[in-house]
């Protein structure tokens, strides 16, 4: 337990495939199924232990409007990792992934395109019986997209979704975070609730300056 | 009791509240009760409201200082004093059983009373998947709908997608007349175009106004007011108005601005912070 680290996410997908319930349930492990569709973007905090490291990720939850994306664009700035949601029982949003992927290597510079740490997540797993993208398809472009780790989740019961989040922080880790410039506040506006305002602590800490190096933030807190 | 005290209580008793109990020990002063506020805060609108012209000025700034309308029968009230479409609404009323009479003002009536072809335009219009899955999630976390019965939310929900779909309609036809296309055509391009939140602004209108005055209310409101946010994209009006406001809150050394500057890095972020509507807020003024 040495440094705490930083670590950006950024989930995108199509409109209703469960980006706010997956990342509530992640964080809350709590989800009612009722959320609201997000506007413009949101974000949510998480303290996780991974190979005995204390890692703090900051996951930005994104509207799934095509209108929204150009505004989402800025969001992905600095992104460690990438989770590109589809919904099973929603083929378009599946085709659409490509779609995703290519808006996010264009407008967050994330380097090298073939090692960045992507995540494909098949959601609404307990909607099987209505599946329209079987897993051997999602697996296949996956495998054609670089070898992009495939999980298959249920926002809603909670299956599996740890693990993809899990993997996401692993693989950013393990490929070094970029990020050193984004300090923002705990929440905002959207699907996540009130404004809040607060956390003098990661502002003073993330907001140090630097380029691509691994960030500290022991100075600033704990 | 002192006379102060006594003028509140006669105050408070004509608005069934009561004064406020927090009366500090040994002191004379009675701070008055929230009730009391609003009270005199509704006499202060029904002073504009009846006043030989309206101020609209006054009016709009009683919306902004606390309390603001108060209750939603004020708001029914000065909403469509504010949006311009208080004398539309009134003829509707009178007019609303006069179907032969094809004009703007019945049009709301007319298009809702062919199902059809609500049901077509439903279908047809270009956001109208994204509307549908929007409504499905919607009313959910207003408080006033917690105690909704299941079929009061479905009703509601037809409502919300029915006045959307006719103020995205009905911009096909900017000069006003009847939306309605035949059933055959395609359905020529608006110049208003769903945004995620549209239907959450849109949900305050027909929760507080009602279906039909909320239709109104929302197409007034769409055509001015948010008008940059239902442009084809952001780029053309949203985007700009963003520049602009970052520009203005340094301009005004708004403490915010530094904050906010170095919290984003860039001025898109300001997006959710100023659009994204708090319902809970919003319905509970």
């Amino acid at each position: 337990m040495s440094k705490k680290q930083f670590l950006k996410m950024v989930i995108l997908g199509d409109s209703g495939v469960g980006k706010t319930t997956l990342l509530q349930q992640y964080v809350t492990q709590k989800a009612t199924g009722n959320s609201k569709p997000t506007i413009g973007a949101d974000f949510q905090k998480k303290e996780v232990m991974v190979d005995n490291q204390q890692v703090n990720l900051q996951i930005w939850d994104t509207a799934g409007q095509e209108k929204f994306q150009s505004l989402g664009y800025a969001f992905y700035r600095g992104a460690d990792s990438c989770a590109l949601v589809f919904d099973i029982t929603n083929h378009k949003s599946f085709e659409n992934l490509a779609m995703w992927k290519k808006g996010f290597i264009e407008n967050a510079s994330p380097g090298d395109v073939n090692t960045y740490p992507f995540v494909v997540i098949g959601n609404k797993l307990d909607k099987e019986v209505n599946r329209q993208v079987t897993s051997q398809e999602a697996r296949q472009w996956c495998k054609d997209n670089g070898d992009i780790p495939y999980y298959e989740t249920s926002a809603l019961e909670n299956i599996s979704v740890d693990s993809a989040f899990l993997e996401m922080a692993k693989t950013a880790l393990k490929r070094g975070t970029q990020n050193a410039l984004f300090s923002l506040p705990e929440s905002i506006g959207g699907a996540g609730g009130a404004i809040k305002l607060n956390n003098f602590e990661d502002r003073g800490g993330a907001g140090a300056k630097g380029g691509a190096g691994k960030k500290k933030k022991n100075g600033t807190c704990c | 009791m002192s006379k102060q005290s006594s003028h509140h209580r006669r105050k408070s008793e004509v608005n069934h509240s009561t004064t406020c109990d927090s009366t500090i020990q040994g002191e004379e002063r009675q701070i008055p009760s929230i009730d009391i506020l609003k009270a005199q805060k509704l006499d202060e609108i029904n002073e504009i409201l009846t006043a030989p012209k309206i101020n609209i000025d006054r009016l709009r700034e009683a919306t902004m200082t606390k309390y603001g309308l108060v209750n939603d029968e004020t708001r029914i009230k000065v909403w469509p004093i504010l949006l311009g479409i208080e004398q539309l609404y009134k003829e509707e009323v009178q007019q609303s059983n006069d179907y032969k009479k094809v004009s703007l003002v019945n049009s709301y009536e007319k298009y809702k009373s062919d199902r059809q072809w609500i049901k077509y335009a439903q279908k047809q219009h270009k956001d109208a998947q994204q509307i549908e899955k929007d409504i499905l999630r919607s009313l959910n976390s207003f408080d006033v709908c917690q105690e909704f019965t299941k079929s009061t939310k479905q009703l509601k929900r037809e409502q919300l997608s029915n006045i959307i779909t006719g103020v995205l309609v009905k911009s096909t036809r900017p000069e006003g007349g009847h939306p309605k296309c035949r059933l055959d055509e395609d359905l020529p391009q608006g110049n208003l175009h769903y945004f995620q939140g549209y239907h959450d602004v849109v949900s305050v209108l027909l929760l507080t106004l009602g279906e039909n005055l909320g239709f109104y209310a929302a197409d007034a409101l769409s055509r001015t007011t948010i008008r940059d946010y239902m442009l084809t994209n952001f780029e053309g009006g949203v985007m700009p108005l963003m520049k602009l406001l970052m520009q203005l809150l340094k301009e005004m050394n708004f403490q915010w601005s530094n904050a906010s500057l170095t919290l984003a890095c860039h001025n898109h972020l300001s997006f959710p912070y100023t659009s994204s509507l708090q319902p809970q807020n919003q319905i509970k003024i």
